[in-house]
């Protein structure tokens, strides 16, 4: 059980803190990106056609980023029924006296 | 007796528990060496190719099937494997020939016949940022031995 409680204190905070540094930083280059794009567009050093498949591109982005972070959670929920299955084990060994 | 008997039942109901756990699948399919080597070759190949889009189409046209190619394989290992939907997603998103990422990227250049270059330079940003989703989710998951 130590080995679960100690997975599951060092891993998910630190994933939570990771999840929202990376909404952040992603949220932070979107808005960048859309600054720096319509500045190309007033200058004419892009068309408007260039300038909304750029704003698309962001969206598509936004989409993929998010799979990423699912992922990244299911992956993690794997890991703790593994550390929590570990405990179990270990748990039932030392009360049969192995 | 009795206590004997409660004490028992401890163990007994671990191993159920036990076995229980284990019964449930893992959500997400563990890492794999050769998915992650085919994203990030990829990832070169592609930004390499983007590069030459200021010329016409067809003068690259060989060097964009190969690369359709290659990419046509990393997808299929990516959809081929168990509990694998989430990656295989990403492909579809960033592969897709009506979207706005690698896909359409190239149906666009066929279209247009040549792109500009401020375009391409900010494109490569959002595809190669695209690619690195990929490898990211890829990177994170569960390394077992293969």
């Amino acid at each position: 059980m130590a080995l679960f409680t100690d997975h599951l204190q060092e891993n998910v905070k630190a994933y939570r803190k990771t999840i929202l540094e990376s909404g952040e930083h992603f949220l932070l280059n979107s808005r960048r990106d859309l600054t720096r794009w319509t500045e190309l567009l007033s200058s004419g050093i892009i068309s408007r056609s260039d300038y909304e498949w750029l704003i698309r591109s962001r969206v598509n982005l936004a989409e993929m980023e998010s799979l990423k972070q699912v992922g990244l959670i299911k992956a993690q929920i794997d890991e703790l029924r593994m550390a929590l299955t570990q405990s179990v084990i270990g748990a039932a060994f030392s009360q049969i006296g192995l | 007796m009795r206590t004997s008997n409660h004490l028992r039942i401890i163990p007994v109901a671990g191993i159920f528990l036990i076995l229980g756990l284990s019964a449930c699948a893992p959500s997400i399919a563990p890492f794999s060496e050769t998915a992650y080597r085919l994203a990030t070759d990829s990832k070169v190949e592609s930004l390499k190719l983007l590069d030459q889009a200021e010329m016409p189409f067809a003068e690259s046209a060989k060097k964009i099937e190969e690369l359709r190619t290659d990419l046509d394989k990393a997808y299929e290992f990516a959809k081929g494997r168990p509990r694998n939907e989430i990656s295989t997603r990403q492909w579809e998103i960033l592969l897709d020939p009506e979207g706005h990422l690698l896909g359409g990227f190239l149906s666009r250049w066929e279209s247009e016949e040549s792109l500009n270059r401020p375009f391409i330079t900010e494109a490569k940003q959002i595809i190669s940022a695209a690619f690195d989703t990929i490898i990211g989710l890829e990177s994170g998951k569960i390394k077992t031995p293969e």
